[in-house]
Order: C-alpha cells, then sequence, then structure tokens
C-alpha cells in the first residue's frame, strides 16, 4: 500500500509541479483567452508554477474553458472532455464560462461550462485579470491535492 | 462625380430620404436592383464596396426589407439601398456576380431571416446558426427559440 | 509533390493553439502540398447577439456591443454609441469627442501589437513575441490609468465618456508614449528587415487591389493592397476632422506589406494620442443620460483596428432597439481570406493566416487526414511553417 500511496504521491507532485493545461474557446470574444495568454507572459509568468500549455487534450490534466459554449462549440468541447485521461480537472474561465455572462438567454448559446461538462473551479470577470486566473489556478491545484490525499 | 450618381440612379429610386446621422438612402423596387448595381459599377468602374446586407424584419407592415450598405471609393460617399420582399415569400436576385464580396451577407441574411438570393448556388442552412437549429429563422420577430437557461 | 498518387487531404484546423485558443476558421483541401482550397467556417462564435440587442435598454446594449470583440472592444463602444446618439439626436461634447479618440487609439495600438506579437510566434520568432507582449503591457497600463480597467471598461456611454482625464494622468500618458514609440520604431526595423520574416511574408499571400475591392476587404487588409481608404478620414468621427494623421497604404499587396501597415498604425496611433492629449478641450465630458430614443434609423461606422466596423440602428421609439445589425471587419475579410491560400504551399498557411489578423482565429494544431489510408496524423503550423523553411 505504501509503495502505491508514494507512486500516487510522486504523481501528484508531479502533476502539481508542472500542470499541463489545454485552453479550449468555446465562442468567447477573447477577452479572457488574452488575459490568460497575458499570465503566461513574462509580466505575470506562471511559469514558475511550472505550469505548461499544451495542444492535446490527451496530454492535459487542466481543461480550462473560456466562452458561454455557443450550441455550436458544445459538441466539441464534449469530445476534448473525452478525450482527457483521468484524472482531470476543469476551470470554467469568465464569467461566460460560468453562466453565460452577458449572453444568457440567447438561443445561440448553451450558458456556461458546467451545462456540458462538470466544471471543478469558476474564475469569474468579464475578463478576469490575469492575477485572478492565476489564483484560480492556484486554488485548483490546491483541490487536486486535496483530492488526491482525501484532505 | 457625385450628381453623376443622382442622375443614374434617377430612373430607379422610388424614394429616397437621410438617415439620422446625414447619411443618403434610396428606396428602389427589388426588380431594379441588379440594374441598379450596374449602373453603379459601371459608372464609377468597378470600385462599389458593400459593407454589409441589413435585413429588417418589419413584421406590422409585412414585408422583410433589405439595406444594401456601400461606399463608393471615386467619391468616397456611403450610400444604402433598400429594397422591399415579401414576408411570406422573401426572394431576390442575388449580386454576388457583380460584387463577390456580398457572398458571406447574402448566406447571413439567408440564414437568418430565410431570405432567398436568387442566383446564389452557394445558400445552404445552417450557415451561422448551429446544426441543432438548422431550418430556424432565429432573427425574425415572430421566431421563438429553444427554453431559457 | 506525390506524383501519381495525389491525393485530396483535408487540412483541418482545430482548437489548439497552446496559447491562443480559437475556433476552427477554414477547411483546407490539399494536394500534396499545395492548398486547392479554403473553405470559411464560422458559427463558431455565434451567440446570436443581435436579437439579444432587441431585448435590452440602449444603455444596457453598451456592455452588450463591448462584448462582441474583446480585443477592439472600444471600436464597438464607440460605433454603437455613435448610432444611438444619432437616433437620440445628441452629439457629445467636444472634450468627450477627443477623449473618444485616444482611447480608440490605444485599443488600436494594443490589437496591432498584439497581432504583431502573434506574428512573431507563428513566424517562429518567441523571442519578439515575449518581447511585443510585455511592451503591450505598457498599453495596458494606459489605458486601465484612463478608462479605470484593462479590457472591458465600457469607457463611452451615450452623450459622451464616462471618466475625465487630469493633468496627472495626462502627464503619466505623454511620458510613456516615447518609450513605447522608441520600441516599436526598432520591430518597425527588425519587420522590415530581418530576412526570414522577409522569406516568409514577402510576395506571399497576395491579394492584387482589384481582388481587394470586389471582394470588400476592409482595414488594414485592404490598405496593404493599394486601397486607399480609412473611416477616420473619409467619414470622421470623434475628434479626427480635427486631429492630423497619415492614412497607411502599401502597394506591396502581400503578407509583408498588411504586417507593415499595422506596424506603421501604430506609430500614427500614438502621435494622435499624443496630440489629443495635447490638444484637450475643456468642458463636460458626457450629455445627461437619454434612456429612450424617438422612432427614426441610423448608421454608424468606424475604423476598428481590423477595418470597417458598421452598426445599423432601427428604432420604432422607447428604450430598446428595433434591429441592431452588426457587421464586423473579420467577415468582411473572410471571403478574400480564404481565396489568398490557393496556390500556396501549407507551409505558407501560418503567414497568411496572421495576416488576416482574424479576430477570432489563430488556430495553431492541423490534422491531416489521408483519404486514402484514412490515416490522421496531427502537426503543429510551427512544424508546418519549419518544413517550408527547409
Amino acid at each position: 500500500m505504501t509503495d502505491v500511496y508514494a507512486l500516487k504521491k510522486l504523481a501528484l507532485w508531479g502533476r502539481l509541479r508542472s500542470p499541463w493545461i489545454l485552453h479550449f474557446n468555446s465562442g468567447s470574444c477573447n477577452a479572457c483567452d488574452i488575459e490568460l495568454l497575458a499570465a503566461i507572459t513574462p509580466r505575470f509568468d506562471v511559469e514558475r508554477f511550472g505550469i505548461k500549455v499544451v495542444p492535446s487534450p490527451r496530454h492535459a490534466d487542466i481543461l480550462v474553458v473560456t466562452g458561454p459554449v455557443t450550441r455550436q462549440a458544445a459538441p466539441r468541447l464534449k469530445r476534448i472532455y473525452e478525450q482527457m485521461p483521468n484524472p482531470k480537472y476543469v476551470m470554467a474561465l469568465g464569467t461566460c464560462a460560468c453562466s453565460g455572462g452577458i449572453f444568457r438567454g440567447s438561443y445561440a448559446v448553451m450558458g456556461g461550462v458546467d451545462k456540458v461538462i462538470p466544471v471543478d473551479v469558476y474564475v469569474p470577470g468579464c475578463p478576469p485579470r490575469p492575477e485572478a486566473i492565476i489564483d484560480g489556478i492556484v486554488k485548483l491545484l490546491k483541490k487536486m491535492e486535496a483530492e488526491t490525499y482525501g484532505k | 462625380m457625385e450628381s453623376k450618381l443622382n442622375e443614374k440612379l434617377k430612373d430607379f429610386i422610388i424614394e429616397s430620404g437621410k438617415f439620422k446621422g446625414g447619411s443618403e438612402f434610396f428606396k428602389v423596387d427589388r426588380g431594379k436592383l441588379r440594374d441598379v448595381f450596374n449602373a453603379l459599377l459601371r459608372e464609377f468602374k468597378g470600385e462599389v464596396h458593400v459593407t454589409t446586407i441589413t435585413a429588417i424584419d418589419r413584421l406590422d407592415e409585412k414585408k422583410i426589407e433589405l439595406d444594401y450598405e456601400i461606399w463608393i471609393y471615386p467619391i468616397k460617399k456611403a450610400i444604402t439601398i433598400k429594397v422591399d420582399t415579401p414576408r411570406d415569400d422573401p426572394k431576390v436576385d442575388s449580386i454576388i456576380d457583380l460584387v463577390p464580396g456580398a457572398l458571406l451577407y447574402e448566406l447571413e441574411v439567408h440564414d437568418l431571416f430565410g431570405v432567398k438570393f436568387i442566383g446564389n448556388s452557394y445558400l445552404v442552412k445552417p450557415f451561422i446558426i448551429s446544426e441543432d437549429l438548422g431550418s430556424a429563422t432565429p432573427l425574425r420577430k415572430d421566431w421563438r427559440g429553444p427554453s431559457r437557461q | 509533390m506525390e506524383g501519381s498518387l495525389t491525393s485530396i487531404i483535408n487540412l483541418i484546423f482545430g482548437p489548439q493553439h497552446p496559447a491562443l485558443h480559437e475556433p476552427e476558421l477554414f477547411r483546407f483541401k490539399v494536394e500534396g502540398e499545395i492548398v486547392v482550397k479554403a473553405e470559411p467556417r464560422i458559427g463558431y462564435v455565434h451567440r446570436g447577439i443581435e436579437k439579444l440587442f432587441e431585448k435590452n435598454a440602449y444603455i444596457k446594449g453598451i456592455y452588450l456591443s463591448e462584448r462582441i470583440c474583446g480585443i477592439c472592444n472600444v471600436a464597438h463602444t464607440v460605433c454603437y454609441c455613435q448610432a444611438v446618439e444619432n437616433v437620440m439626436n445628441i452629439e457629445p461634447p467636444p472634450r468627450a469627442k477627443y477623449l473618444r479618440a485616444v482611447v480608440h487609439e490605444l485599443n488600436r495600438i494594443h490589437s496591432h501589437l498584439l497581432l504583431l506579437g502573434v506574428a512573431a510566434e507563428e513566424l517562429g520568432f518567441d523571442t519578439l513575441f515575449m518581447l511585443i507582449w510585455r511592451d503591450r503591457e505598457l498599453v495596458m497600463d494606459l489605458i486601465e490609468l484612463i478608462t479605470g480597467n484593462r479590457v472591458m471598461s465600457a469607457f463611452n456611454t451615450i452623450g459622451g465618456v464616462r471618466r475625465d482625464v487630469n493633468a496627472e494622468t495626462i502627464e503619466k500618458v505623454l511620458k510613456v508614449l516615447p518609450k513605447l514609440e522608441e520600441r516599436v520604431k526598432y520591430y518597425r526595423k527588425v519587420f522590415e528587415e530581418d530576412p526570414t520574416i522577409r522569406k516568409r511574408t514577402v510576395d506571399v499571400g497576395i491579394l492584387p487591389r482589384r481582388d481587394a475591392i470586389r471582394y470588400c476587404v476592409v482595414g488594414p487588409m485592404a490598405r496593404g493592397s493599394a486601397v486607399d481608404v480609412d473611416i477616420r478620414r473619409d467619414i470622421p468621427y470623434a475628434a479626427y476632422d480635427e486631429i492630423p494623421f497619415n492614412v497607411i497604404v502599401r502597394d506591396e499587396c502581400d503578407v509583408w506589406a498588411r504586417l507593415m501597415v499595422r506596424v506603421d498604425e501604430v506609430l500614427e496611433s500614438i502621435n494622435i494620442v499624443r496630440y489629443a492629449l495635447e490638444h484637450l478641450p475643456s468642458g463636460q465630458i458626457r450629455l445627461p443620460l437619454k434612456r429612450s430614443a424617438p422612432p427614426g434609423e441610423a448608421i454608424s461606422r468606424v475604423e476598428a483596428p481590423r477595418g470597417e466596423l458598421l452598426y445599423h440602428l432601427v428604432s420604432k421609439g422607447g428604450i430598446t432597439p428595433y434591429r441592431l445589425k452588426v457587421r464586423t471587419p473579420t467577415l468582411a475579410n473572410l471571403l478574400a481570406a480564404s481565396k489568398l491560400f490557393e496556390g500556396h504551399t501549407i507551409a505558407d498557411i501560418p503567414a497568411i493566416l496572421v495576416s488576416i489578423d482574424p479576430c477570432f482565429a489563430c488556430t495553431d494544431r492541423v490534422t491531416l487526414v489521408d483519404v486514402k489510408s484514412g490515416k490522421s496524423t496531427k502537426v503543429s503550423l510551427r512544424e508546418l511553417a519549419r518544413r517550408g523553411r527547409e
């Protein structure tokens, strides 16, 4: 049992040391996306957490979704989520991703990421500042840690 | 050049006026739409820009109005050509062979309002709206969509 | 090329740039290494905004229009407010018009720098991308200083602007501008002279002037193809009738020209901001709020960073619009853009894509499906670009 525990811890720290993020735009206006991008540029620099942005769902731990999930994007979002290996975590980035935001009620949107896939962390803001995004990521890392150790 | 514009369009204009803010519009019969464009393209040597086609569902007047928003390069002038189509059978000639750049606007109006552009073989539904709403015409005033979240 | 084994391969651009995720923009049909056809695919970002406008009061429409495009959000609010002001028969005070121009230009600078950074990255210059985006942060700071927020600020309102600037703010901005100008002049030199950049962009993606006009192209894409048009000069709005500036037009018609137009527009915008702040009229920044509009119609056009933006407002009286049509510049350029790829190699796709500055795309990964074998492989844009250089 201790071996399994040690492996789990190693895997977790491996994951926590360098969480691999897949970013998905579900019909966002781009404001959240560029603030996310700004978070990884020199001034904000999330790379100090070992965060890496990856192009494929098969390599990702965390799926970061922006946008209110348009009806066209919904099937694709589901598919990408399904392609991610377990354990996987989802962050709804921005007010649109949290609830549909200003587009809630429109015929063309689902109204938030959790209408389509389960969400672990909600980062509201329109758009959230890079600092808030980083804060959201840290909270998610803590949640991941807590879940692994059953705290 | 500008007086030539009024002269050239004189035969086609049913009504003319100005929007709030000053830009001019000309109402023409939908059968004359291509004539108007041909006249403009000839006069201004092809340097005619179509900004968009604005469709307006005038429910109580039972018509769908199409506003062709135009910019004429040589005289640096913006005008709008208004055309009415009956709401229950909205059809108008396509202009994409005259101004290829109008293609996406015709496709958009077709998708959102159900207007047919005769001669446009690229018309497809859905174009912008999602597959599951395929045959819907969401921007019509009497359209009721999926239930609210 | 495969010789006798030509298969039509679908290049499917999916949402996957590690940094910038945009939905699919084009479906490419390829024979060997040559692009045969590029079909524009839109609708991914369709949120039903025009219908939403009809249900919301004019004052709320500002927040809606801002979120049509997060990058050029200021252009949208300028255009929207102007359309509403026209229908309401009101005109913002002179100080408001100057402040509108200032923030409109800062928005243009940040948008162009964003694109230039992304272009640098797609062309393989990671460091240049980081440098440009670091300097873009200077602009974001100025925008926050003046409007109160980095991105969405609803700075423009019906009848004027919502925040004023004091002497201290003006001084701060004027201090930063020369620094920014110096950096951009350096970037200009790089884009103009670097042999690798030139190799990937000069004579690539040529859009002849006649086609630019026939396809109703707008913005830097038009001006890079010798089409002399700029709404700020041709249908002056805000304070542009009183502020001297140059319209940048180039006749090379290639990717390089479209990038250079944007670089030079940043330099012009810096001058406009400086002039506007130095000549800021005194007085009110807004009129008392009018909630309801009389019946009427108005059209408003502005020069957004990506080109001509149009709002057509129909009012039947009351506090909500009867109809509000928005035509974004990216849609205008999409058709011509899809033609640009034809005849080019797959390796040219990244450069051409970026020169369009699509406002909703900069996809990075490509799925190659070999129709004959049914095998699918994933290739990154970077790799495609690298293949072209060999």
